[in-house]
C-alpha cells in the first residue's frame, strides 16, 4: 500500500495528478483485457529492449507504473477515489508533465545545478561538470512514509585527500563527474573512529562490533563511484533558505499536507487495514504508519 | 526481406555443459562445434605438455590431470577472492569461463564461416549483481560484446513461445541443470513474455545428486575395507565421474553398477545402487525444488491449476523422481517435446533477435519482426538498504519488472547529525549483515536540526539492463549523491 500512498502523495504535492488512463490511453471505464492489452501495446513500443529513445527507460516506468495500479483492483479502487473529476484531469494532461513530452522539458530539472554552487562538504571534492538526473522531477517528490533511521555516525565521514581519488576510468566522459571514494581507507577509519550511537526505535545502542562486522563484509568493494550534485534553490544562500519558510510558503505546505494526510485517511478506509499492515515494509502496524505520517506533517508544517 | 542469419550469438553457459544458438532464417538454431557436438562440457584443463583445452578434451585428462583440470566453475562466479590453481597460475572464476566462451565463439565463428562479436549470454535467474558481472566480464574477456545478459528460464520460455499456437498461456519453467535450479512463472499473450515470478537456488543442481552417491560409496567403502578415500584426489576424482555415470543409468535402469578396479592400492570398489536408494537419498533435495516452486507460485499469485504448460530444462530433470515430482505437484505432465539441453541457448537467440530486431518466424509460422515481440523480465532478488541496527528497509521488492523504480524517505537518529551512510543490499534478509552488499551511499552536509527531522529520500533505479542506480536525497536542501553500483576489486582482474 505504501506504493500508492506515495504515488497519491506525489500527485497532490506537484498540484498535478499524473492520469494513469491518460497516460494508457484509454477510457475511465476501460476493462481489464483492455488496460491489458493496452499495457502491452505501449510496453512493445516503449521497453528499452524496444525503443532506442533515450527517455524510453522513463516512459517505460511510468507505463508500468500505471499498469501496476489499475491491474490491482484494491490499488485502483484508491487510485480512483484520489482521482480528479475527469473534467480536471484533462486539463492536466495538456501540461508538458504528461509523458509524451516530460523527459525532454527542460524545467524538470530547473531545481538542480552545477555543484560548484553547493557548498563543498570537503576541499578534496572538486565539482565537475554536473549532469541531472534522469527523470521528471515529480519522481523525486515522492515521499514513502516508511521512516527508519539511517544507521550513521559523525565520525567516519573521511575527510582528507587521501579518501578520495579521481576516477581517471570515468573522466573521459564528460557529461559525468564521478570521484571514486575508495571504500578500504573508509572502513580503515570506521573501525579506529566509529562512534555508536544508540537509536530511539530500536532500544539498547549497537555497538561498533555489528558495524565492524559489516564493514569488513564491504571490505571486498574496494571502490565505490560517487557522483555528487548540488542544488541551488535553498542553498547558495541563507537568505534564500529562510525565505522559503515565508509564512505563504507555510500555508501552502501546511495544506498540501493536510490534503495528504485526508487522502490516507481515505485509503484507509477504503482498504482493509491488514493490507496496509502486509504491505508497508519497513513499519510494522498501521498505528506506527499513522504515527510517522503525523509526525511527517508536523515537521514540516 | 530478413537477414538469413543474425549476427549475434545466444549462449547458455552452463555449470556442466555450455551450448551456443543463432537465429537462422528467422529460427533459433543450435550450433554444431568443431568436434560434431551440438554441447560442450563447461571444462578446462591444462594438457600435461601445458596446451589449452577446453570442452571435450579437457574433460578427458580430468582423471589423468586433475590438478590441471576445473570444472563446475560456475558455482564461483562473482566471488571476488576465489582463484583457480591451474598450470602454475591462479585465474579467476570468469577468467576460466572466459576461456569456455572463447572456444564457443570460435567453434561458431567456424560454422559460420564468419566473423562474431556479439552475444547474449544466459545465467541462472537467481544470480545476485556480482554473479551477472562476472558473467558480462567473461564475454568481454572472451571478445565479445555482451549485449545482455538473461534469465536461463526465461530464455526457455522466450524460446518455447515461438512455438505454434501459443497464445494466452500461463507457463511454468523448472530448470534442474548441473549446478543450479531456477523455477520462473510466465505469462505469454500478445507477444509480450511477462516474468510473473521467479525463484531458485544457486548451488542446487545434479552435482548435489552426484555428491549423495559419493558421499554413499565413500562410507560404505570405508566400511567395508577400513580405508577412508576422501583425500584421495585420483581416487575421489574417479568415483566422481563414476558416480555421475550411476547416476544417470538410473534414469533408464532400475539399479545401476559402480565398478572402480584398483581404486586405492589394490582393492577395488564394486557396488550397486537400486532406484530406491538413490531417490531416498536425494529426496531432500528434491524436496527443496518443490518448495521453491512453490513459493514462486505464491509470489505470482496463482495455484498449480493456473498453469497452462509446465517447461522441464536442465539435465537434471532426466531423473525420473524429479520429473514426477513436479508433475504430481502440478498435476499436470510436463511437456516431451523440448530439448532440455538445448531450449536455454535457443532463447538466448531468440532475445538477441529481438534487441537487434530481427525477423523470427513465431506461432502461425508468420515472419513476424524482433518489434512484436518483448520480453519483460523481473528483478529476481529484493533491493533494500541498511538503516539502523542492521536492519534493511526493502525498497525494490522482488519479482518487480524492470525496468523500474522506487524510493523511500529515511531520517537521522540522533540530533544534528550531519552524515548519513548506509549499504544497498541484495537479498530477502531482515538483518542487514545477512544480505549481499553491492555499494554504500553516504550523504553529508545535512544542516543541524534534531533527529527525526530530516527528511532523506533514497531511490533505486534498475534499467533494462538490471543496472542498479542509487540515490540519497536530502529534501530539504536538495543535496544528493548518487551511486553506481562499482565492483570488488577481484571481479576487475
Ligand atoms: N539422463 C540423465 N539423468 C540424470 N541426470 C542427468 C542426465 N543427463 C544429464 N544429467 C545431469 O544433468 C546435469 C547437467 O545438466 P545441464 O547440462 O542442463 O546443466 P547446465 O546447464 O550445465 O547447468 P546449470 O544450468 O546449472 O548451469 C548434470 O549434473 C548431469 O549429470
Ligand atoms: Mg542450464
Amino acid at each position: 500500500m505504501t506504493d500508492i500512498l506515495k504515488q497519491k502523495m506525489r500527485s497532490l504535492k506537484g498540484g498535478k495528478a499524473v492520469d494513469y488512463y491518460q497516460l494508457l490511453d484509454i477510457p475511465r471505464v476501460a476493462n481489464p483485457e483492455d488496460i491489458e492489452y493496452r499495457y502491452h501495446e505501449l510496453a512493445k513500443k516503449y521497453h528499452p529492449d524496444r525503443s532506442k529513445s533515450p527517455d524510453a527507460h522513463e516512459k517505460f516506468i511510468k507505463i508500468k507504473e500505471a499498469y501496476e495500479t489499475l491491474k490491482n483492483p484494491p490499488k485502483k479502487k484508491v487510485y480512483d477515489a484520489c482521482l480528479p473529476p475527469e473534467e480536471k484531469a484533462v486539463e492536466a494532461s495538456s501540461e508538458p508533465e504528461d509523458f509524451e513530452g516530460f523527459s525532454s522539458e527542460p524545467e524538470d530539472f530547473e531545481g538542480f545545478s552545477s555543484d560548484s554552487d553547493a557548498p563543498s562538504p570537503d576541499s578534496s571534492i572538486s565539482p565537475g561538470p554536473d549532469q541531472p538526473v534522469s527523470g521528471p522531477k515529480g519522481a523525486f517528490k515522492s515521499t514513502g512514509i516508511s521512516y527508519v533511521s539511517f544507521k550513521s555516525d559523525r565520525e567516519s565521514y573521511p575527510s582528507g585527500p587521501a579518501s578520495f581519488s579521481k576516477d581517471t576510468g570515468e573522466t573521459g566522459k564528460p557529461e559525468r563527474s564521478k570521484y571514486v571514494l575508495s571504500e578500504k581507507s573508509l572502513n580503515r577509519h570506521d573501525r579506529s573512529k566509529e562512534v555508536s550511537y544508540g537509536s530511539g526505535q530500536n532500544g539498547s545502542g549497537q555497538n561498533c562490533s555489528g558495524q565492524n562486522g559489516s564493514g569488513q563484509n564491504s571490505a571486498d568493494w574496494s571502490y565505490v563511484k560517487v557522483k555528487y550534485e548540488g542544488i541551488d534553490e535553498d542553498i547558495d544562500d541563507d537568505a534564500g533558505k529562510k525565505s522559503g519558510f515565508s509564512a505563504g510558503f507555510a500555508l501552502r505546505k501546511a495544506f498540501r499536507y493536510t490534503v495528504v494526510l485526508i487522502c490516507i485517511f481515505l485509503v484507509l478506509t477504503i482498504v482493509s487495514p491488514d493490507l496496509v499492515g502486509a504491505k508497508a515494509s519497513g513499519l510494522g502496524a498501521v498505528t506506527e504508519t499513522f504515527d510517522k505520517v503525523v509526525l511527517l506533517a508536523k515537521s514540516l508544517v | 526481406m530478413a537477414q538469413v542469419r543474425s549476427k549475434v550469438l545466444g549462449i547458455d553457459l552452463g555449470t556442466t555443459n555450455s551450448c551456443t544458438a543463432i537465429i537462422e532464417l528467422g529460427e533459433p538454431k543450435v550450433i554444431t562445434n568443431s568436434e560434431g557436438k551440438r554441447l560442450i562440457p563447461s571444462v578446462v584443463g591444462f594438457s600435461k605438455k601445458n596446451e589449452l583445452l577446453v570442452g571435450d578434451l579437457a574433460k578427458r585428462q580430468i582423471i589423468s590431470n586433475p590438478e590441471n583440470s576445473v570444472q563446475s566453475i560456475k558455482r564461483y562466479m562473482g566471488k571476488p577472492d576465489y582463484r583457480v590453481p591451474l598450470n602454475k597460475e591462479h585465474y579467476t572464476p570468469h577468467g576460466i569461463s572466459a576461456m569456455i566462451l572463447q572456444k564457443l565463439k570460435a567453434d561458431a565463428e567456424k560454422y559460420l564461416g564468419d566473423a562474431v562479436g556479439k552475444a547474449v549470454i544466459t545465467v541462472p535467474a537467481y544470480f545476485n549483481d556480482s554473479q551477472r558481472f562476472a558473467t558480462k566480464k567473461a564475454g568481454e574477456m572472451a571478445g565479445l560484446d555482451v549485449l545482455r545478459v538473461i534469465n536461463e528460464p526465461t530464455a526457455a520460455a522466450l524460446a518455447y513461445g515461438l512455438r505454434d499456437g501459443v497464445e494466452d498461456q500461463k507457463i511454468l519453467v523448472y530448470d534442474l541443470g548441473g549446478g543450479t535450479f531456477d523455477v520462473s512463472i510466465l505469462k505469454i499473450k500478445h507477444g509480450v513474455f511477462e516474468v510473473l515470478a521467479t525463484c531458485g537456488d544457486t548451488e542446487l543442481g545434479g552435482d548435489d545428486f552426484d555428491q549423495k552417491i559419493v558421499d554413499y560409496l565413500l562410507s560404505e567403502f570405508k566400511e567395508a575395507e577400513g580405508t577412508d578415500l576422501s583425500e584421495n584426489v585420483e581416487a575421489l576424482q574417479r568415483i566422481k565421474e563414476a558416480a555421475e555415470r550411476c547416476k544417470i543409468d538410473m534414469s533408464s535402469l532400475t539399479t545401476a553398477n559402480v565398478d572402480l578396479p584398483y581404486i586405492s592400492e589394490n582393492k577395488r570398489l564394486d557396488m550397486e545402487i537400486s532406484r530406491e536408494q538413490f531417490e531416498a537419498m536425494t529426496e531432500d533435495l528434491v524436496n527443496k525444488t518443490i518448495s521453491i516452486m512453490e513459493k514462486s507460485l505464491k509470489d505470482a499469485g496463482l495455484s498449480p491449476q493456473d498453469i497452462d504448460e509446465v517447461i522441464l530444462v536442465g539435465g537434471s530433470t532426466r531423473i525420473p523422481a524429479v520429473a514426477k515430482r513436479v508433475e504430481d505437484f502440478m498435476g499436470k505432465t510436463p511437456l516431451r517435446n523440448i530439448n532440455p539441453d538445448e531450449v536455454v541457448a535457443m532463447g538466448a537467440a531468440v532475445q538477441a533477435g529481438i534487441l537487434g530486431n530481427e525477423y523470427l518466424k513465431s506461432s502461425g509460422n508468420q515472419q513476424v519482426d524482433g518489434g512484436n515481440l518483448v520480453l519483460l523480465d523481473v528483478t529476481s532478488l529484493t533491493l533494500g538498504f541498511e538503516t539502523v541496527g542492521d536492519t534493511t528497509a526493502f525498497i525494490i521488492p522482488r519479482n518487480t519488472t524492470i525496468p523500474t523504480r522506487n524510493s523511500k524517505v529515511f531520517t537521522t537518529h540522533y540530533d544534528n547529525q550531519e552524515v548519513v551512510r548506509g549499504k544497498i543490499l541484495q537479498g530477502e534478509e531482515q538483518e542487514a549483515s545477512k544480505n549481499v552488499a553491492l555499494g554504500t551511499i553516504i550523504l553529508e552536509n545535512i544542516p543541524p536540526s534534531l533527529k527525526g527531522v530530516p527528511r532523506i529520500e533514497v531511490t533505486f533505479d534498475i534499467d533494462a539492463n538490471g543496472i542498479i542506480n542509487a540515490t540519497a536525497r536530502d529534501l530539504a536542501t536538495g543535496n544528493m549523491r548518487s551511486v553506481t553500483i562499482e565492483r570488488p576489486a577481484g571481479l576487475n582482474d
